[in-house]
C-alpha cells in the first residue's frame, strides 16, 4: 500500500514540477510576447530622428546612435534624455554616418560607417580615443577585458570576424564562410558572442544561422525559411542579393538565441526566431513594428525600432 | 501649426535619407531612390572608382547596411 502511494506521488510529482522546471529553464517555451515598458522619440518630439546602433548598461541607461542627428545621445532608465555628444565631422568624437554601438564595462564603443576603426567613449560621453580596425565594419560586439569583436567585409575576400584588442591588434579570426553561396556580399553578418566565446552567426543575405566555435570550427548550421539562395540584381556587372535573409542576433535568458528575420520572413523585419542554444527552433513572434536590429539587455529586455527609427521601444519579454 | 511643420519636416527628411544616408558617401547623398540605384552610383563616383577596390567596399558597406536598416520599406 505505502509502495503505490510512493510511486503515485512520485508520477503526480514529474507531471507537475516536470514541465514547470522545463519552463524555468527556459526549454519549453511554445510562445513568447512582448509588453512595452517604454518608448522614446516620436513624431512629436526631437529625441531621436533616425537611430541605428544601441547598448545598455547595468544601471539602465540606454545608449544611442543617430544617424540624422550625427550624435550620441544618452537615455535615463525612465527615458529621459541626459546627454548628448558628436555631431557632423570627421574630428574626433564626430560622425558622418554613425552605425553600430556596444557597451562593456565604463566603455562605449561606436562605429561609423566608412571609417577603419572604433570610436571610444566613457558612459558620460566623453571621447577617449580611436581603436584601430584593419577593414570596415558590419558587425560589432564588446568582449570582456577591453577586447572587440567585429565582423569586417570584404569584396575581393570573404568577410570574416575578428577579435581584436584594445590596442586594435588582432587577437584572433574566423572565417564563418561554410555556405554555397560565395557572391558578392553572401557574407554579410550579424554576430552575438555567448558567456562560453561561442558565435552565433546571423547571414543577411543567406537563409542562415550558424554556431561557432571562437577558434573557427563550425558548431552547426540552421535554415529557418525554406529558401535556398535569395534573389539577385545586376548592377555594373556585380551580381547583388536583393532579398534580406536574418538581420540580427540577440542573446537572451536561459540561452535563448533570438534572430531576427528580415524580408523573407512572413512578416518582413518584425519575425523573430526564438533558438535554444543548439539551433533548435523553440517559438517564433512578431514585433509590432518592423525593425533594423535587437538588443537584449542584461534584465532580458528587448529594445527595437518604431516608426522608421524614429522611436526606440523597450519591451519584457514574456513566456507563456 | 509649428508642431505640424515639424512633423512633415521630419516624416520628409527620413523618406529622403533612405538609400542614400545608408550608401555613406557624401558626393550622391539625397539623390538615392534604392540601395541598389545608390550602390550603382556609388560605383560610378569619380571618388569611389579613384579607390579601386576600397571604393567598391566602400560601396559595399553601404549597400549591406542599406539592405539592413532599409529593406523592407524601400
Amino acid at each position: 500500500m505505502n509502495t503505490r502511494r510512493i510511486i503515485t506521488a512520485c508520477l503526480f510529482a514529474a507531471l507537475v514540477l516536470g514541465p514547470a522546471f522545463a519552463a524555468g529553464r527556459g526549454d519549453a517555451v511554445r510562445k513568447v510576447r512582448l509588453e512595452e515598458v517604454l518608448s522614446i522619440g516620436g513624431l512629436e518630439d526631437q529625441a531621436l530622428f533616425q537611430w541605428t546602433g544601441l547598448a545598455t548598461d547595468d544601471a539602465g541607461n540606454i545608449y544611442v546612435l543617430d544617424a540624422m542627428d550625427y550624435s550620441l545621445k544618452k537615455f535615463g532608465p525612465d527615458g529621459r534624455l541626459l546627454k548628448k555628444a558628436g555631431r557632423k565631422g570627421q574630428g574626433p568624437g564626430e560622425f558622418m554616418a554613425p552605425r553600430l554601438l556596444a557597451c562593456s564595462g565604463d566603455r562605449l564603443f561606436a562605429t561609423d560607417q566608412n571609417v577603419f576603426g572604433v570610436y571610444v567613449f566613457d558612459r558620460d560621453l566623453r571621447f577617449l580615443g580611436k581603436i584601430p580596425c584593419p577593414s570596415l565594419i558590419l558587425a560589432l560586439a564588446a568582449l570582456d577585458n577591453g577586447r572587440l569583436a567585429a565582423a569586417v567585409m570584404g569584396m575581393a575576400s570573404p568577410g570574416k570576424v575578428l577579435v581584436l584588442d584594445p590596442e586594435g591588434r588582432v587577437l584572433s579570426e574566423f572565417v564563418p564562410a561554410g555556405g554555397p553561396d560565395k557572391g558578392v556580399l553572401m557574407d554579410s553578418m550579424s554576430f552575438a558572442q555567448d558567456g562560453d566565446g561561442q558565435f552565433y552567426v546571423a547571414f543577411l543575405f543567406r537563409d542562415s544561422v550558424e554556431k561557432w566555435t571562437r577558434e573557427g570550427n563550425r558548431l552547426w548550421s540552421k535554415a529557418f525559411l525554406g529558401r535556398k539562395a535569395v534573389a539577385t540584381t545586376e548592377v555594373q556587372s556585380l551580381t547583388l542579393p536583393s532579398e534580406t535573409c536574418f538581420k540580427d542576433v540577440a542573446l537572451a535568458a536561459f540561452g535563448h538565441v533570438f534572430v531576427l528575420g528580415g524580408r523573407l520572413s512572413r512578416h518582413p523585419s518584425r519575425d523573430v526566431y526564438v533558438l535554444d542554444k543548439y539551433g533548435a527552433l523553440l517559438a517564433t513572434f512578431t514585433l509590432p513594428e518592423a525593425s533594423h536590429c535587437l538588443h537584449i539587455d542584461s534584465r532580458n529586455y528587448l529594445y527595437a525600432r518604431a516608426n522608421d527609427g524614429i522611436t526606440l521601444k523597450k519591451y519584457r519579454i514574456l513566456y507563456d | 501649426m509649428r508642431a505640424l511643420n515639424r512633423k512633415i519636416g521630419k516624416v520628409t527628411a527620413a523618406a529622403l535619407i533612405f538609400a542614400s544616408l545608408f550608401l555613406g558617401l557624401q558626393s550622391f547623398a539625397l539623390r538615392g531612390a534604392t540601395c541598389e540605384e545608390a550602390f550603382g552610383r556609388c560605383l560610378g563616383d569619380v571618388f569611389t572608382q579613384a579607390f579601386g577596390t576600397f571604393g567598391m567596399v566602400y560601396c559595399g558597406i553601404g549597400f549591406a547596411f542599406c539592405k539592413k536598416y532599409i529593406d523592407p520599406a524601400e
